[in-house]
């Protein structure tokens, strides 16, 4: 089963080989493989070449990965050992490395500039891939939170279309409402 | 052949722009009229079709995919099915389509080539899809079912009689015959494009198709239209060759016009083709969503000029409008147009955005005229509690020590927990006694009281939680003070209390806010002094004070099914000293006789238990209560706050374990404390 592969075709054009249990991460090919209509190439028409590898690295890292995370880093070798009850302790920390190697992946595979952050939302939102939705989201949720305006619409190239009226008002109330609470 | 009224081409009609969700009612008959749920797709179809003919709908219809399937319903494969709007139009031949939405699945591999080529079979198509259908001798160009997106429908001016055509052509025996089917590309559910003539939704599909791989994330430039446009129409005078074939062909014979019909889609797909290789604009600024030179489409469009005409009144005529994936989100749509983060689709900006903690929804409405809209507006605080991503908060109104009213708010998750105050307070209203403050959705309310000059007040203010403001709402029907409030099914319920002199004590309000209106109902049951009250399991609970006459304490619950106030078993009011709260349904009570010890309420074994006991170092009554999740925060003098986690409630040594939130430099007195969700 796992050796499966299916073509995915980015929008220029380009195929991209996947396995069809990473391609399970994604609920809309998913739903193509079990609808049972898979016809050679999957074209993806809203993912370019230079955002798929990148959906596929993050398939291929969690990869039949649907909810329990233990499954993904153990490959099925230690499946059977879970279920024994004196593996627990072994079980908890061996779970914590592969959590803590998984925030290293994430966040090695997170570093890359704004518009990679958005394409890769969007496919992620296309493919109904949650767990990439929720990274990107998040991503981009920490250059909001916590920041001041002018900061947060310079991250976002956003342009204030208040008065310099205006402006002053919300200052005063920013300041009201304290950096105590805002800032921390 | 049908005739088509060209004037229907022209212009918007504001009744054209009617709200999702007043229709439901039409809405619900089509769906009770065909099943296509689970069905094959042309059946569905087919069944839409044909309900859609025979109800000779007046008003307009929306059918979301939540409609047909549930929201939470996982889209099975084997099917097909849109999202459907229309309208019937004054002349009876002229029924209005939309089509949003086609999912795609199983069989439909005998879709035309097109589906496979651009959407992949077996693909859930959910981002917006159109049908490009054939043309039609006399309507311009066009015969366009074209997508909308959940919610509102706009200025859609869409040729009627092709959904009678659709039935009737190949689209049935092949699921969908040669319909060519263009998407937009992106994520873009949330997008509307808005147009009120054939051309131009024309040339929005086309220029779908002429884009090809490289798909703009959002349409947004009219330049690229008005390109489109051009290939179209200078490859124009085929099809209208085809056109006259086609009808032709129906005049001859009444079973060729399958054939002729087809001829005719042919042509449009050449003409598709040609424009394709010719290469549409693709490497404009196409993600950019910049609409401020383009004035509101208001502009009539003639859709027989020629080409130069029409490209200018395009222009005018083209606007692109973001919409939020919500359709209440759009209220405001007309006045803002820039989106919420330039690349990205509303909704997602919005995903992104709603994930910020509720201590920084101060700054967010600082950054520009549309967050402040977004932070601000309902849909946010529900879109936050859709997603699980609400805060609650809890207010308290407290009085210190010159008799003057405050408001203080905590944010129980903040990692520096500290009692703020809050601003604003209607000066009316500071000086009151006997008010009584309650929630509803993110509006906290102060309701009634006396001060030196009136007995009782009809007054209403309430704080907006999301705007941080206050302003005054509907007053009461009765004025009231001392008296009990709670809220229970979107309504506020103002009971007993002294009431002005003419007012009979013996009563109660029942408070709408959201429609203004308050009305008052007598039950000779009702006592005026009323201490405490809680809503458990649906009903309101009032305990009045106990008489130094008789050990019998007052207690009433209210039942809203009956609207009748019974009296409360003795069993539960015995045990029923201070302040109430609950938490999973079952109550808590604090009682502060002598220090303070939390009871539990077990309904099913009818009495009362100990939970533990707080530390009188920490705790300073009088105290109130109130809960979030499995925590209770009790609150007292000076805003001292002890959080008890019911879900860890250790116990040493009779004394629970606890954290608490440091009070107020100022002694004030806890008058009520409520909690806000947003």
């Amino acid at each position: 089963m796992s050796s499966t592969k299916i073509f995915l075709k980015s929008s220029d054009d380009k195929t991209f080989e996947i396995d069809e249990t990473a391609a399970r991460a994604s609920e809309t090919l998913k739903n193509i493989i079990d609808g049972g209509c898979l016809d050679g190439v999957i074209p993806l028409p809203n993912v370019s070449s230079n955002i798929l590898p990148k959906v596929i690295e993050y398939c291929k890292k969690h990869g039949g990965d649907n909810g329990s995370s233990k499954k993904i880093a153990n490959g099925g070798v230690d499946k059977d050992k879970e279920i024994l009850p004196d593996y627990d302790e072994e079980e908890d920390k061996r779970e914590k490395v592969r959590v803590d190697e998984l925030k290293k992946w994430e966040e090695e595979y997170m570093d890359f500039d704004q518009q990679v952050l958005y394409d890769l939302m969007l496919a992620a939102n296309y493919l109904h891939i949650k767990g990439l939705l929720d990274l990107t989201v998040e991503k981009a949720a920490s250059m909001i939170r916590g920041r001041t305006p002018d900061q947060i619409r310079e991250n976002f190239n956003i342009n204030s279309d208040f008065t310099p009226e205006e402006e002053e008002e919300m200052i005063l109330i920013e300041d009201e409402w304290d950096d105590e609470w805002a800032f921390d | 052949m049908l005739s088509f009224n060209e004037t229907e081409l022209g212009g918007i009609e504001d009744d054209s722009l009617i709200p999702f969700g007043e229709n439901l009612e039409s809405i619900s008959r089509l769906l009770d009229n065909s099943s296509f749920y689970g069905t094959a797709s042309y059946q569905i179809s087919n069944a839409l079709w044909g309900t859609l003919k025979d109800l000779k709908l007046e008003v307009l219809i929306g059918v979301s995919m939540e409609d047909l399937f549930g929201a939470d319903e996982p889209i099975r494969s084997k099917y097909l099915a849109f999202e459907i709007f229309g309208t019937k139009t004054a002349n009876p031949s002229n029924l209005v389509l939309a089509v949003n939405s086609i999912y795609v699945s199983g069989q439909a591999k005998d879709w035309h080539k097109s589906v496979v080529r651009e959407g992949g079979d077996g693909r859930r198509e959910d981002d917006g899809a159109s049908l490009l259908l054939p043309q039609h001798k006399n309507t311009p160009r066009t015969i366009i079912l074209s997508f909308s997106t959940v919610g509102f429908c706009y200025n859609l001016k869409l040729v009627s009689h092709l959904a009678l055509q659709l039935r009737e052509a190949e689209y049935i025996e092949e699921g969908i015959g040669e319909a060519e089917v263009l998407r937009r590309g992106g994520r873009d559910r949330g997008e509307i494009l808005q147009w009120d003539c054939g051309p131009v939704a024309a040339a929005s599909l086309l220029l779908a198709s002429t884009m090809g791989d490289k798909r703009p994330r959002s349409v947004s430039s009219p330049d690229l239209y008005l390109d489109v446009l051009h290939q179209y129409f200078s490859g124009g005078s085929r099809d209208l060759q085809t056109d006259q074939r086609a009808e032709e062909g129906i005049k001859e014979d009444d079973g060729g016009s399958k054939v002729a019909e087809m001829e005719s889609i042919e042509a449009a797909m050449e003409c598709d083709g040609g424009t394709k290789s010719g290469g549409g604009p693709t490497d404009g600024d196409i993600t950019s969503n910049t609409k401020t030179d383009v004035p509101a489409m208001k502009e009539v469009v003639d859709p027989t000029g020629d080409f130069k005409n029409m490209a200018e009144s395009l222009s005018h005529c083209i606007t692109m409008e973001l919409l939020e994936h919500e359709p209440e989100c759009s209220t405001d749509m007309t006045e803002n147009h820039a989106p919420l983060i330039r690349g990205l689709p509303d909704d997602i900006a919005i995903f992104c955005i709603a994930r910020v903690p509720r201590r920084y929804h101060m700054i967010l409405k600082s950054v520009s005229k549309r967050w402040r809209e977004l932070v601000c507006s309902e849909e946010w605080s529900s879109y936050r509690k859709k997603h699980n991503v609400e805060e609650t908060w809890i207010y308290a109104i407290c009085r210190d020590k010159s008799d003057l009213i405050h408001c203080y708010v905590l944010d129980p998750n903040s990692s520096r927990r500290c009692w703020k105050l809050v601003q604003g307070l209607p000066p009316r209203c500071l000086k009151r006694k006997g008010l009584a403050s309650e929630v509803l959705g993110k509006k906290l309310y102060l309701l009634g009281g006396c001060s030196w000059s009136e007995d009782a007040s009809h007054d209403v203010y309430c704080y907006d939680a999301s705007k941080n403001t206050w302003d005054e709402a509907a007053s009461l029907s009765t004025a009231r003070c001392y008296f009990a409030c709670e809220a229970l099914n979107e309504k506020l319920y103002a009971v007993g209390g002294v009431t002005s002199s003419s007012s009979d004590p013996c009563s109660w309000d029942t408070y709408d806010p959201s429609t203004s209106s308050c009305m008052t109902l007598l039950d000779p049951n009702i006592f005026p002094d009323i201490q405490e009250s809680v809503v458990l399991d649906g009903k309101i609970y009032i305990r009045g004070a106990v008489s130094t006459m008789s050990q019998h304490i007052p207690a009433l619950v209210y039942e809203p099914t009956s609207s009748e106030w019974q009296h409360v078993d003795e069993d539960l009011v015995l045990g029923w000293h201070g302040p109430a709260v609950v938490v999973d349904s079952t109550l808590y009570v604090l009682d502060q006789r002598s220090g303070t010890r939390l009871m539990m309420w077990q309904a099913k074994s009818r009495d009362w238990v100990s939970v533990g006991r707080l530390s009188p170092l920490l705790t300073r009554p009088p105290c109130r209560l109130v809960a979030i999740g499995k925590s209770i925060f009790v609150i007292g003098k000076g805003l001292s706050t002890v959080v008890l986690d019911l879900a860890k409630a250790g116990n040493v040594g009779g004394v629970m374990v606890s954290s608490s939130v440091p009070k107020l430099d100022s002694d004030v007195d806890v008058i009520s404390c409520k909690t806000l969700s947003i």
